[in-house]
Protein backbone atom coordinates (compact mmCIF):
# COMPACT_ATOMS: atom_id res chain seq x y z
CA UNK A 1 0.00 0.00 0.00
CA UNK A 2 2.85 2.35 1.06
CA UNK A 3 4.47 1.62 -2.39
CA UNK A 4 1.19 2.24 -3.86
CA UNK A 5 0.67 5.73 -2.40
CA UNK A 6 4.71 6.64 -2.64
CA UNK A 7 4.17 5.92 -6.57
CA UNK A 8 0.49 7.86 -6.48
CA UNK A 9 2.20 11.06 -5.22
CA UNK A 10 5.49 10.90 -7.77
CA UNK A 11 2.64 10.84 -10.43
CA UNK A 12 0.91 13.38 -8.76
CA UNK A 13 3.76 15.45 -8.36
CA UNK A 14 4.54 15.62 -12.53
CA UNK A 15 0.85 16.59 -13.34
CA UNK A 16 0.23 19.28 -10.34
CA UNK A 17 3.33 20.67 -11.10
CA UNK A 18 4.69 20.48 -14.70
CA UNK A 19 8.28 22.15 -14.33
CA UNK A 20 12.01 21.65 -14.55
CA UNK A 21 12.45 20.24 -11.44
CA UNK A 22 9.76 17.70 -10.96
CA UNK A 23 10.66 16.62 -14.86
CA UNK A 24 14.23 15.79 -13.00
CA UNK A 25 12.61 13.49 -10.17
CA UNK A 26 10.65 11.86 -12.29
CA UNK A 27 13.50 10.92 -14.49
CA UNK A 28 15.29 9.14 -11.98
CA UNK A 29 12.21 7.15 -11.26
CA UNK A 30 11.96 6.45 -14.61
CA UNK A 31 15.07 5.01 -14.43
CA UNK A 32 14.36 2.56 -11.75
CA UNK A 33 10.91 1.53 -13.45
CA UNK A 34 12.59 1.12 -16.85
CA UNK A 35 15.08 -1.51 -15.12
CA UNK A 36 12.24 -3.20 -12.97
CA UNK A 37 10.28 -3.93 -15.55
CA UNK A 38 13.13 -5.26 -17.60
CA UNK A 39 13.97 -7.38 -14.84
CA UNK A 40 10.10 -8.65 -14.44
CA UNK A 41 9.30 -8.97 -17.99
CA UNK A 42 11.75 -11.79 -19.02
CA UNK A 43 11.90 -11.16 -22.68
CA UNK A 44 15.56 -11.70 -23.89
CA UNK A 45 15.35 -9.41 -26.80
CA UNK A 46 14.21 -6.74 -24.53
CA UNK A 47 17.51 -4.26 -23.93
CA UNK A 48 17.65 -0.97 -22.32
CA UNK A 49 17.97 2.37 -23.80
CA UNK A 50 21.23 3.74 -23.35
CA UNK A 51 20.06 6.89 -22.38
CA UNK A 52 16.80 9.08 -22.14
CA UNK A 53 15.89 12.85 -21.56
CA UNK A 54 13.20 14.60 -20.91
CA UNK A 55 12.08 18.28 -22.09
CA UNK A 56 9.33 20.67 -21.10
CA UNK A 57 7.45 23.05 -22.90
CA UNK A 58 4.82 25.30 -21.04
CA UNK A 59 2.67 22.17 -18.87
CA UNK A 60 3.67 19.49 -21.53
CA UNK A 61 6.34 17.36 -20.93
CA UNK A 62 8.03 14.08 -22.86
CA UNK A 63 10.74 11.81 -22.25
CA UNK A 64 12.16 9.97 -24.74
CA UNK A 65 15.15 7.54 -25.37
CA UNK A 66 18.02 7.66 -27.97
CA UNK A 67 17.15 6.27 -31.70
CA UNK A 68 17.10 7.38 -34.90
CA UNK A 69 15.35 10.98 -35.64
CA UNK A 70 12.56 10.33 -38.20
CA UNK A 71 10.96 11.93 -40.63
CA UNK A 72 8.27 14.64 -40.07
CA UNK A 73 10.80 16.95 -37.97
CA UNK A 74 10.24 20.59 -37.33
CA UNK A 75 11.96 23.10 -39.32
CA UNK A 76 13.65 25.02 -36.66
CA UNK A 77 15.20 21.77 -35.20
CA UNK A 78 16.40 20.42 -38.83
CA UNK A 79 17.81 24.00 -40.11
CA UNK A 80 19.99 23.69 -37.01
CA UNK A 81 20.88 19.71 -37.42
CA UNK A 82 21.62 20.38 -41.11
CA UNK A 83 24.23 23.14 -40.31
CA UNK A 84 26.39 20.00 -38.66
CA UNK A 85 25.43 18.12 -41.44
CA UNK A 86 22.70 15.52 -43.12
CA UNK A 87 20.43 13.86 -40.62
CA UNK A 88 21.74 10.69 -39.84
CA UNK A 89 25.41 10.98 -40.68
CA UNK A 90 27.96 10.72 -38.18
CA UNK A 91 30.38 13.77 -38.18
CA UNK A 92 33.03 12.65 -35.88
CA UNK A 93 31.04 14.04 -32.90
CA UNK A 94 28.13 11.47 -32.94
CA UNK A 95 25.24 10.55 -34.93
CA UNK A 96 23.52 13.51 -36.29
CA UNK A 97 20.13 13.58 -34.99
CA UNK A 98 20.29 10.46 -32.70
CA UNK A 99 20.44 11.68 -28.96
CA UNK A 100 17.52 11.79 -26.74
CA UNK A 101 16.94 15.70 -27.43
CA UNK A 102 16.51 15.92 -30.44
CA UNK A 103 13.67 13.81 -30.35
CA UNK A 104 12.25 15.17 -27.14
CA UNK A 105 12.77 18.70 -29.33
CA UNK A 106 10.79 17.18 -32.41
CA UNK A 107 7.93 15.96 -30.65
CA UNK A 108 7.41 19.30 -28.74
CA UNK A 109 7.51 21.04 -31.77
CA UNK A 110 5.52 19.21 -33.51
CA UNK A 111 2.33 18.37 -31.05
CA UNK A 112 3.18 20.79 -28.28
CA UNK A 113 3.29 24.06 -30.21
CA UNK A 114 6.94 24.95 -29.68
CA UNK A 115 8.12 27.49 -31.68
CA UNK A 116 11.64 27.62 -30.64
CA UNK A 117 14.11 25.58 -29.52
CA UNK A 118 15.11 28.08 -26.64
CA UNK A 119 11.64 27.39 -25.24
CA UNK A 120 12.22 24.05 -23.96
CA UNK A 121 14.01 23.04 -21.08
CA UNK A 122 15.82 19.74 -20.55
CA UNK A 123 16.83 17.48 -18.06
CA UNK A 124 19.72 15.63 -17.60
CA UNK A 125 20.14 12.77 -20.02
CA UNK A 126 20.46 9.49 -17.73
CA UNK A 127 21.47 6.19 -18.29
CA UNK A 128 18.31 3.90 -17.30
CA UNK A 129 20.17 1.20 -16.18
CA UNK A 130 22.11 2.82 -13.39
CA UNK A 131 20.52 6.86 -13.41
CA UNK A 132 23.42 8.43 -13.63
CA UNK A 133 24.11 11.30 -15.90
CA UNK A 134 25.60 11.65 -19.10
CA UNK A 135 27.24 14.39 -20.27
CA UNK A 136 25.74 16.35 -23.38
CA UNK A 137 27.48 15.79 -26.93
CA UNK A 138 29.10 18.08 -28.58
CA UNK A 139 26.49 17.93 -31.28
CA UNK A 140 23.85 18.76 -28.78
CA UNK A 141 25.93 21.70 -27.68
CA UNK A 142 25.69 23.51 -30.97
CA UNK A 143 22.09 22.61 -31.38
CA UNK A 144 20.81 23.03 -27.29
CA UNK A 145 23.05 25.06 -25.75
CA UNK A 146 24.88 23.56 -22.39
CA UNK A 147 22.81 22.58 -20.10
CA UNK A 148 20.99 24.92 -17.85
CA UNK A 149 20.73 23.05 -14.58
CA UNK B 1 20.75 -11.20 -38.23
CA UNK B 2 23.29 -9.12 -36.60
CA UNK B 3 22.92 -6.15 -34.94
CA UNK B 4 23.29 -3.26 -36.47
CA UNK B 5 25.24 -0.08 -35.63
CA UNK B 6 22.17 2.03 -34.43
CA UNK B 7 20.46 -0.40 -32.22
CA UNK B 8 24.11 -0.83 -30.96
CA UNK B 9 24.50 3.15 -30.51
CA UNK B 10 21.20 3.03 -28.98
CA UNK B 11 21.00 0.56 -26.81
CA UNK B 12 22.63 -0.69 -23.17
CA UNK B 13 23.18 -4.54 -23.99
CA UNK B 14 23.60 -7.36 -21.52
CA UNK B 15 26.27 -9.53 -22.96
CA UNK B 16 26.80 -13.13 -21.32
CA UNK B 17 29.78 -14.96 -22.00
CA UNK B 18 31.02 -18.12 -20.70
CA UNK B 19 35.22 -18.09 -20.32
CA UNK B 20 37.30 -21.25 -19.02
CA UNK B 21 36.41 -20.90 -15.75
CA UNK B 22 33.49 -17.77 -15.14
CA UNK B 23 30.79 -16.49 -16.53
CA UNK B 24 30.76 -12.47 -17.47
CA UNK B 25 28.55 -9.79 -18.14
CA UNK B 26 28.92 -6.88 -20.23
CA UNK B 27 26.88 -3.70 -20.12
CA UNK B 28 27.59 -1.83 -23.43
CA UNK B 29 25.89 1.32 -22.53
CA UNK B 30 25.86 2.01 -26.08
CA UNK B 31 28.88 1.15 -27.37
CA UNK B 32 29.96 -0.29 -30.80
CA UNK B 33 30.71 -3.40 -30.53
CA UNK B 34 33.77 -5.30 -32.63
CA UNK B 35 31.91 -7.09 -35.49
CA UNK B 36 32.32 -10.73 -34.53
CA UNK B 37 30.62 -10.01 -31.81
CA UNK B 38 27.57 -8.01 -32.88
CA UNK B 39 26.58 -10.72 -35.39
CA UNK B 40 26.42 -13.37 -32.65
CA UNK B 41 22.58 -11.47 -31.83
CA UNK B 42 20.82 -14.89 -31.64
CA UNK B 43 23.34 -16.14 -29.19
CA UNK B 44 23.45 -13.30 -27.25
CA UNK B 45 19.58 -13.58 -26.88
CA UNK B 46 19.82 -17.03 -25.76
CA UNK B 47 22.22 -16.18 -23.08
CA UNK B 48 20.34 -13.69 -21.72
CA UNK B 49 17.46 -15.81 -21.58
CA UNK B 50 19.95 -19.02 -19.78
CA UNK B 51 20.73 -16.51 -17.34
CA UNK B 52 16.74 -15.64 -16.15
CA UNK B 53 16.78 -18.99 -14.78
CA UNK B 54 19.37 -19.04 -12.94
CA UNK B 55 18.09 -18.54 -8.78
CA UNK B 56 22.06 -18.69 -7.20
CA UNK B 57 22.21 -16.00 -4.18
CA UNK B 58 26.34 -15.77 -4.14
CA UNK B 59 27.91 -13.14 -1.82
CA UNK B 60 29.59 -10.65 -3.66
CA UNK B 61 33.00 -8.69 -4.01
CA UNK B 62 32.53 -4.56 -5.28
CA UNK B 63 35.37 -3.46 -7.38
CA UNK B 64 37.53 -1.09 -4.22
CA UNK B 65 38.65 1.15 -7.13
CA UNK B 66 35.13 1.98 -8.64
CA UNK B 67 34.54 5.23 -6.12
CA UNK B 68 38.10 6.60 -7.94
CA UNK B 69 36.94 5.47 -11.48
CA UNK B 70 33.05 7.27 -11.48
CA UNK B 71 33.62 9.66 -9.00
CA UNK B 72 30.31 9.61 -7.45
CA UNK B 73 28.91 12.28 -5.84
CA UNK B 74 27.75 10.62 -3.19
CA UNK B 75 26.60 7.08 -1.72
CA UNK B 76 22.92 7.37 -3.51
CA UNK B 77 24.28 7.61 -6.39
CA UNK B 78 26.94 4.45 -5.73
CA UNK B 79 24.10 2.55 -4.81
CA UNK B 80 21.51 3.27 -8.41
CA UNK B 81 24.53 2.37 -10.13
CA UNK B 82 25.31 -1.02 -8.50
CA UNK B 83 22.13 -2.00 -8.40
CA UNK B 84 21.74 -4.02 -11.57
CA UNK B 85 25.24 -5.32 -11.40
CA UNK B 86 24.74 -6.83 -8.04
CA UNK B 87 21.81 -8.42 -8.99
CA UNK B 88 23.59 -9.73 -12.19
CA UNK B 89 26.75 -10.48 -10.05
CA UNK B 90 24.86 -12.40 -7.18
CA UNK B 91 23.98 -15.12 -9.40
CA UNK B 92 27.43 -15.83 -9.53
CA UNK B 93 28.46 -13.65 -13.09
CA UNK B 94 31.52 -10.89 -12.71
CA UNK B 95 30.37 -8.46 -14.12
CA UNK B 96 32.07 -5.24 -16.46
CA UNK B 97 30.94 -2.25 -17.30
CA UNK B 98 32.00 0.49 -19.69
CA UNK B 99 34.06 3.27 -18.24
CA UNK B 100 33.05 6.65 -20.75
CA UNK B 101 29.63 5.96 -21.46
CA UNK B 102 29.83 9.43 -23.45
CA UNK B 103 31.75 8.29 -26.46
CA UNK B 104 30.55 5.25 -28.33
CA UNK B 105 33.99 4.06 -29.54
CA UNK B 106 35.83 4.59 -26.38
CA UNK B 107 37.29 1.04 -25.91
CA UNK B 108 37.74 1.24 -21.82
CA UNK B 109 35.47 -1.38 -19.29
CA UNK B 110 35.90 -1.59 -15.48
CA UNK B 111 34.88 -4.58 -13.58
CA UNK B 112 32.19 -3.69 -11.47
CA UNK B 113 31.28 -7.07 -9.09
CA UNK B 114 32.42 -10.59 -8.71
CA UNK B 115 31.14 -13.27 -6.70
CA UNK B 116 33.28 -13.50 -3.73
CA UNK B 117 35.31 -16.33 -2.37
CA UNK B 118 36.93 -17.81 -6.07
CA UNK B 119 33.46 -18.77 -7.23
CA UNK B 120 33.55 -20.44 -10.24
CA UNK B 121 31.59 -22.72 -13.16
CA UNK B 122 32.42 -25.63 -11.15
CA UNK B 123 30.09 -24.08 -7.80
CA UNK B 124 27.16 -23.64 -10.33
CA UNK B 125 24.53 -26.79 -9.17
CA UNK B 126 23.69 -27.00 -12.75
CA UNK B 127 25.93 -25.34 -15.33
CA UNK B 128 24.32 -23.19 -17.42
CA UNK B 129 25.14 -23.85 -21.04
CA UNK B 130 25.91 -20.60 -22.10
CA UNK B 131 27.28 -20.79 -25.99
CA UNK B 132 30.58 -18.61 -26.55
CA UNK B 133 32.91 -18.84 -29.56
CA UNK B 134 36.28 -20.05 -28.38
CA UNK B 135 38.38 -17.06 -30.37
CA UNK B 136 35.75 -14.55 -27.93
CA UNK B 137 36.40 -16.38 -24.69
CA UNK B 138 39.87 -16.63 -25.66
CA UNK B 139 40.76 -13.11 -26.38
CA UNK B 140 38.96 -11.89 -23.23
CA UNK B 141 40.46 -13.94 -21.52
CA UNK B 142 43.98 -12.81 -22.70
CA UNK B 143 42.85 -9.62 -22.38
CA UNK B 144 41.99 -9.89 -18.76
CA UNK B 145 45.09 -11.78 -17.66
CA UNK B 146 46.88 -8.87 -19.56
CA UNK B 147 44.82 -6.18 -17.45
CA UNK B 148 45.75 -8.34 -14.28
CA UNK B 149 49.64 -8.31 -15.26
CA UNK B 150 49.27 -4.48 -15.74
CA UNK B 151 47.94 -3.36 -13.09
CA UNK B 152 49.89 -5.77 -10.74
CA UNK B 153 52.94 -3.93 -12.52
CA UNK B 154 51.44 0.15 -12.11
CA UNK B 155 49.78 -0.73 -8.61
CA UNK B 156 46.40 0.39 -9.89
CA UNK B 157 44.47 -2.87 -9.07
CA UNK B 158 40.96 -2.72 -11.12
CA UNK B 159 41.62 -0.02 -13.64
CA UNK B 160 39.54 0.13 -16.60
CA UNK B 161 41.01 -1.83 -19.65
CA UNK B 162 40.54 -3.10 -22.82
CA UNK B 163 38.39 -5.94 -22.86
CA UNK B 164 37.49 -6.47 -26.25
CA UNK B 165 40.80 -5.84 -27.51
CA UNK B 166 42.19 -7.62 -30.83
CA UNK B 167 38.17 -9.35 -31.29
Amino acid sequence: MKKHIRIYKQILRLRCKPNITTLEKEMICRCKSIRNIAKKIKIPQHDLPATIVGGIYNRSYKIDECKDLIEPIAEPLKIRLLNLGSIGSDNGVNKIGRCAENLTANYLMLFKKAKKIEDIEFTKAYRPRTARVIKRCDNCINIFGEHGI
Amino acid sequence: MAYSLEYQLNHDLDIFLKLSDNLIHIATAGAKLPIELAGLDEMIINNKSLIFAINNEVKITINPYLDELLKFKGTRERDLYLTDFKRISSKGIITFDKTIVEDNNDPFYHVVAWPSFGYTLNNFKVIPPILTPDFIATKIEQNIINNIADSSNNGKMYDKFELLKNI
